[in-house]
């Protein structure tokens, strides 16, 4: 930290953030005065904000890889991947549950605030380059996805799910913090690249310290097993609208996290945290596949399947490669825009005093409505894992840099999990296409056109990319050299 | 006469304690929120030590963010206690339970 | 190339739509297709012929290694002509037999889909694209099986077949894996063939485990075989494409084409051989036990399937002509036979064929073709199948050191088959007219051609063997052997050891069939073999799966949250432990460790004490053994020769404890929230962590960055403070302001007690 001279930072490297924040405003003072009951007028500026700010990652900070704001803040590809696809889901999100939130008499302005600062703190973490910025990030991030998990006030699940999150949550915040704390202990330094070049100069068992409850922490972001028990309460007790943001874009920014600070500030100590990071992993497809068997709620079921994707991001990790890096991005990237399509499926059914949660309510899908079954196919098989979808080839590049690392087990291990993956996703294609609705006919799609648009793209997506995922596998690794 | 082991060692022992004081605690989700705030002191402990001795200011720049984050994390804390209490009419951790499977 | 592959797809678009335009006509013409690839593959003979392999490229995702690679040479060819081909037949067939059928556009949309996924399988050279169409296969094959979605046997076998094929497919990926880095990185078929020292690999075993693991699930051989009958769930179009040229011959079709690169070795060969020759003779055995009419069929494609993958694992040059021939003949009899059953079930509404009798009268053309393709099944002269059989038995006496238990299998084998063809061919059609659930009439023509043609077929080819020879089985047998092999194929041997096993396996199979009422029989009396079938295995796997998962939930997501905050702290603490034990192995840096004796017990004083306070039930107990602790600590002051600190300490100590006694006097009692177990779980996590945190601290004892202040207070306490005791001077000179506020402080503290003595006073006048 320099003292004696103040350069003004180059602002235009950071606009991505710097207008996201504009938005937030802007959506705060437009909604104070508009006198809307829908709050259209926030929803739309928030829209275009999102869609804006995509497009000026894009344009400000795609090829460069540069610092700015003394070494804080980084504009590099992979920020760019990562920020995209998380003001997309955002996008994604908001258009999906603006029927839901509005039949429950839960759409106020402050959903649409909450989740723009939650994704203003994801940006951050994103581009973080350095501690205290990534803290931030986090934290910004995190507290405002406690709010939003407690925003059906009335509900004492949403509040127990809440209460365990934030308590839960704020014990691993303080568990990173400590890390960092170590971290800066052991190098003198908060800049992540100084950190890189002192903990590859010398190793220190401080350093080892700081590590771990690091890498602690990040996992309770991602809720990788262990630390994943918040994981189920807070996607059945949050509204769906809220469940799809925490399930796709805070994974998205947890992936950017990771690398961040442990993939590529801590790179040094990488033979001691592979070991680590995949443990983890093992332990994620296994608890992730075992229990999500069992579950009769969807969201359940896709609480507890998320820890199998988890692992299979985490074994992207565990090379420590730039393919690695590259096989994890384009896992979770292609994931949570598939998540986000299942849970839009799972609002499209639900109406006013009835969620479309259980199992049960898919039945006979295929009769209801042909195309939302077909999305609702096309999904599952992607996320089995099956050829033709996306989510083959996302397994494939993971699977691919674990045997580059020379893991043969844990590629094994990952394989058997899928397969027995394929049990419970199957399971939901038989029900929309196999089984009859139960006695009084199942629920109905519901819900404006825009979103029924929105969500078959999204669906079809998953095939399209199934078919060509030449484009989207360059560009992620492409962000890695 | 005082040493950074020495801060260092009050930190881990203050962590140690906020640690303690959630894990064994089952009555009271307050004495959590306090808990949380201890683990956050430790950190702080830490870096101002750590700052300290070694010269570098950027530690108590972190700890100023802490400070503050921690204040906006307690509001939140007490804003979800609020609800649950209003929902369910207790604070009683051990009754935080009806979510599982 | 790229166009013949990917039409099926294609036209699976277009299917539904003509099909309901078209209406009943709409069998014929889209048969046009599988005809015209069909065409389109016999033109490729002389090219395969003349240059033996010829590959094509087209790229499609160059970031993943993926291209649209095509592989042409004899065995790909063999395979691409008999899906296009029989798959002409079969979609004029299903034309007639679901006649009027609701989702008959569906089921020619799937139809082509898997047409097209099959055709990939055996025409891909690179193995991701391989692996792609193989995994399709299953899911059409899935949607084809379970076509008749409102039976709940029919899913449930559809969802079993899928997950068995789907499970071995995701083993068979990791295989082609290893397979594909064995090979250098190599990802294409034609390159891994063209490598050599895939033997010597590390993981060769876990290697072929894997990639026969895939194979063996899709070919339903033994342990994997009970989800083949499942699936005759099937409508009969689908059964007899399944069970011919398609699905189940794509795992033969790999190991075939592996052959070459991964075979040659005594793993491949036992796995091969014995599995092979078991499921022949489970095959056969459970044929002959059946008396579903698809049911028997279904089993003797186990039979089948057994053969060509135990002539594969035998690899003699002899043994893969058996192969290839035999390969062939199957596909030809089991399709006409599946088509014929097809015919019956649907004019005489029932499947069970002791139902059935008499019908050669109303039947006639039925008749005849089931004996053609019966007598080939048989393996009697002079059908193409007798020249496919002799060739095995000649391949199995010359086994190396599998000869005697793979002839002794398929002579038994062949036995059972020459009864079961028999049952087929004459059982429903001789004897007295027995009551059908519909009056039965000879079938259209739609459903006649395929098996008509195809039982010609196979008498042509048993006559004029030259044909299938010189067109086919030359090159294929090339592909598979890895080299040229110079046979002829004859409908007469002469007089030798294989003729003789056939004589005496019809003898005694027409035997069998005389007395098959008695034979059945014979195996009702024995219902314990239904017990032992894998098919329990995979119910008890499955059930324990489900067991597991429960069981699994409760104990880790019972929605305590202070649970939660265990795991998490005690996964820290492993966390770090291990990694510590990774890094630094046992040699935790505890630096110099010199204790006397004394001070051992103030430790103990010092830990009793603590210890004594926590489980103590009575506050005033607590409360003295604190006392005790502190007294300790002042203890380690003397030890460590700091007698006025140890002074402060017990003065201190002293007052701690009578402060505490007067505040706690006026409480109530303990209350326990918890259980003893749940206090000593708590102890031990206590503990756990506390110990890493003890070992942190010792960590951090090596980082000193700066100077430590206390040198320099020795260094001024004399010159600067004027006092020898340094305690003193930095008390009362150094740090004098702090000892005011201390002193301030210890004052109001003094003050509460005052108020706290004067209030008990009080009480006790009132």
């Amino acid at each position: 930290m320099t003292t004696d001279a103040f350069e003004i930072p180059n602002l235009t490297l950071a606009l991505p953030e710097i207008w996201m924040l504009g938005v937030a405003c802007l959506v705060l003072v437009v909604d104070l005065f508009s006198g809307d009951r829908d709050h259209t007028p926030a929803y739309w500026v928030a829209q275009l904000g999102l869609l804006s700010a995509a497009l000026i990652t894009v344009q400000a900070q795609w090829g460069l890889d540069v610092t700015t704001f003394d070494g804080n803040y980084v504009a590099d590809a992979m920020a760019v991947v990562l920020k995209v696809t998380v003001l997309l889901l955002t996008f994604l999100a908001f258009a999906y549950s603006r029927d839901y939130l509005r039949e429950r008499g839960m759409l106020r302005g402050e959903f649409y605030l909450l989740s723009l600062f939650s994704t203003l703190g994801m940006m951050v973490i994103i581009s973080a380059h350095s501690l205290l910025v990534l803290y931030l990030g986090v934290e910004l991030m995190s507290l405002s996805l406690y709010a939003l998990v407690a925003m059906r006030r009335g509900s004492p699940a949403a509040s127990e799910a809440a209460m365990k999150y934030f308590v839960l949550g704020a014990l691993a915040s303080g568990m990173l913090l400590y890390g960092m704390s170590m971290l800066y202990g052991a190098t003198g330094s908060l800049d992540l690249a100084a950190i890189t070049d002192v903990a590859a100069a010398e190793s220190r068992l401080l350093l080892v310290f700081g590590l771990v409850f690091t890498v602690v922490g990040v996992a309770f972001k991602f809720g990788a097993v262990p630390f994943h028990m918040w994981v189920p309460d807070v996607y059945q007790g949050a509204p769906t609208a809220v469940t799809l943001f925490i399930a796709t874009a805070s994974k998205v920014a947890a992936v950017g996290l990771f690398i961040r600070l442990i993939g590529e500030g801590l790179e040094p100590l990488h033979g001691d945290w592979q070991n680590m990071v995949l443990l983890l992993a093992v332990a994620s497809i296994l608890i992730g596949n075992t229990v999500a068997l069992v579950q009769t709620n969807i969201k359940r079921m896709l609480a507890y399947s998320t820890f199998n994707h988890i692992g299979f991001i985490f074994l992207g990790f565990v090379a420590g490669s730039a393919e690695g890096y590259g096989a994890s991005m384009f896992y979770a990237v292609t994931y949570s825009f598939t998540v986000a399509a299942a849970f839009g499926v799972i609002m499209l059914l639900s109406r006013q005093g009835f969620e479309a949660e259980n199992l049960e309510d898919f039945k006979g899908l295929n009769e209801r409505s042909p195309l939302f079954a077909l999305v609702m196919l096309l999904l599952m098989v992607s996320l089995t894992g099956i050829p033709g979808t996306v989510g083959f080839y996302a397994k494939w590049l993971v699977i691919r840099s674990v045997v580059d690392a020379g893991v043969m087990w844990a590629a094994v291990f990952a394989v058997i999990g899928a397969v027995v993956g394929a049990f419970y996703y199957l399971r939901v294609v038989r029900l929309c296409y196999f089984d009859q609705p139960e006695a009084e006919g199942g629920p109905q799609p519901s819900g404006s056109g825009g979103f029924r648009f929105v969500l078959a793209a999204n669906g079809l997506s998953v095939l399209l990319l199934g078919l060509f995922p030449g484009a989207l596998v360059a560009v992620c690794m492409a962000a890695f050299g | 006469m005082i040493e950074l082991s020495e801060f260092l060692v009050l930190g881990a022992i203050l962590f140690s304690l906020g640690m303690a004081g959630i894990f064994l605690n089952r009555k009271n989700a307050i004495v959590l929120l306090m808990s949380i705030e201890l683990i956050l002191l430790a950190v702080n402990f830490n870096f101002i030590a750590f700052s300290t001795f070694m010269g570098d200011l950027a530690g108590q720049v972190f700890v100023f963010f802490i400070l503050t984050v921690a204040a906006a994390e307690s509001a939140i804390g007490l804003a979800i206690l609020v609800t649950l209490f209003r929902s369910s009419d207790s604070i009683d951790v051990a009754d935080l339970d009806t979510m599982k499977g | 190339m790229l166009l013949a592959v990917l039409s099926g797809f294609i036209l699976c678009a277009l299917a539904p739509w003509l099909t309901r335009s078209l209406g009943d006509r709409a069998g014929w013409l889209l048969a046009i297709l599988p005809a015209g690839l069909f065409a389109y593959f016999l033109g490729w003979i002389p090219e395969v012929i003349e240059t033996g392999a010829v590959t094509l490229q087209y790229p499609w995702i160059p970031g993943l290694d993926i291209n649209l690679s095509f592989l042409v040479d004899g065995l790909s060819l063999l395979f691409a002509l008999l899906i296009s081909g029989i798959g002409t037949f079969i979609i004029i067939y299903a034309g007639g037999y679901l006649h009027g059928d609701p989702y008959l556009p569906r089921f020619y949309a799937i139809m082509f889909a898997f047409t097209a996924a099959m055709l990939g399988v055996v025409l891909s050279d690179n193995l991701l694209t391989l692996f792609v169409f193989w995994e399709l296969t299953s899911i059409t094959s899935y949607l084809l099986i379970g076509y008749h979605h409102e039976d709940k046997e029919a899913r449930w076998c559809a969802l079993q077949g899928l997950f068995v094929t789907v499970a071995g497919g995701l083993a068979l990926l990791a295989g082609l894996l290893m397979l594909a880095v064995a090979a250098g990185g190599e990802y294409t078929l034609s390159g891994i063939l063209a490598s050599d020292g895939l033997q010597e690999y590390p993981f060769y075993t876990a290697m072929v485990l894997a990639i026969l693991a895939g194979t063996f699930t899709k070919s339903a051989q033994v342990p994997f075989h009970f989800w083949l009958p499942n699936a005759m769930a099937a409508p009969t179009p689908v059964s007899a494409f399944l069970h011919s040229a398609t699905m189940v011959k794509a795992g033969v079709y790999l190991m075939a084409r592996l052959n070459p690169a991964l075979g040659g070795t005594e793993l491949w060969f036992y796995m091969l051989g014995i599995f092979g020759a078991v499921t022949m003779f489970t095959g056969s055995f459970m044929a002959l036990r059946s008396t579903g009419i698809k049911a028997m069929l279904a089993y003797s494609t186990i039979m089948a399937l057994g053969t060509l993958t135990m002539l594969i694992g035998i690899g003699t040059e002899a043994a893969i002509v058996a192969a290839m021939a035999f390969l062939l003949a199957h596909a030809l009899y089991k399709a006409a036979l599946f088509m014929l059953a097809g015919v019956l079930d649907h004019e005489t509404g029932t499947k069970d064929i002791t139902r059935m009798g008499g019908l050669r009268r109303a039947m006639p053309i039925t008749f005849v073709t089931a004996c053609v393709a019966a007598l080939s099944l048989a393996g009697l002269p002079p059908l193409f199948g007798f020249i496919a059989k002799e060739l095995m038995f000649e391949a199995t006496l010359h086994g190396g050191a599998l000869t005697t238990f793979t002839t002794v299998l398929a002579l038994l084998s062949a036995i059972m088959i020459m009864a079961v063809a028999a049952i087929f061919a004459l059982r429903p059609f001789i004897g007295a007219r027995t009551e059908t659930p519909k009056s039965p009439h000879e079938g259209p023509l739609s459903m006649l051609i395929g098996p008509v043609v195809l039982a010609a077929l196979s008498l042509v080819f048993g006559v004029a063997a030259f044909i299938p020879e010189a067109a086919l089985l030359q090159a294929a047998v090339t592909a598979v052997h890895g080299r040229p092999v110079d046979f002829h194929l004859y409908l007469w041997h002469g007089v030798n050891v294989p003729l003789l096993l056939s004589a005496i396996a019809i003898v005694i199979g027409l035997l069998a069939f005389r007395f098959w009422d008695a034979v059945l029989a014979g195996f009702r009396r024995m219902p314990f073999i239904d017990r032992l079938g894998p098919e329990r295995g995979y119910e008890r796997l499955m059930d324990g799966l489900v067991w597991l998962a429960e069981w699994q939930t409760r104990v880790l997501q019972n929605g305590y949250m202070s649970n939660y905050i265990i795991t998490l702290v005690l996964t820290t603490v492993a966390l770090t432990g291990w990694t510590l034990f990774v890094h630094t192995g046992t040699a935790i840096p505890l630096g110099d460790i010199n204790v006397r004796i004394y001070e051992w017990f103030t430790v103990g004083l010092i830990l009793a004490g603590a210890l004594f306070a926590t489980i103590t039930g009575s506050r005033l107990t607590a409360v003295a053994a604190l006392g005790m602790a502190g007294f300790g600590v002042a203890l380690v002051f003397v030890e460590f020769s700091a007698p006025d600190l140890g002074t402060t300490q017990i003065m201190v100590e002293t007052l701690t404890v009578i402060l505490l006694v007067l505040v706690l006097y006026r409480l109530p009692a303990f209350v326990n929230f918890s259980s003893p177990g749940t206090r000593l779980r708590d102890a031990l996590i206590a503990a756990s962590f506390g110990g890493l945190m003890t070992l942190l601290i010792l960590v951090v004892h090596d980082i000193n960055v700066a100077e430590p202040i206390s040198d320099q207070l020795v260094q001024w306490s004399y010159p600067e403070g004027h006092g020898r005791n340094i305690v003193n001077v930095i008390l009362v000179d150094f740090r004098a302001l702090d000892t005011l506020g201390e002193i301030f402080v210890v004052g109001l503290a003094a003050i509460g007690v005052y108020a706290m003595i004067q209030l008990r006073a009080e009480d006790r006048r009132q």
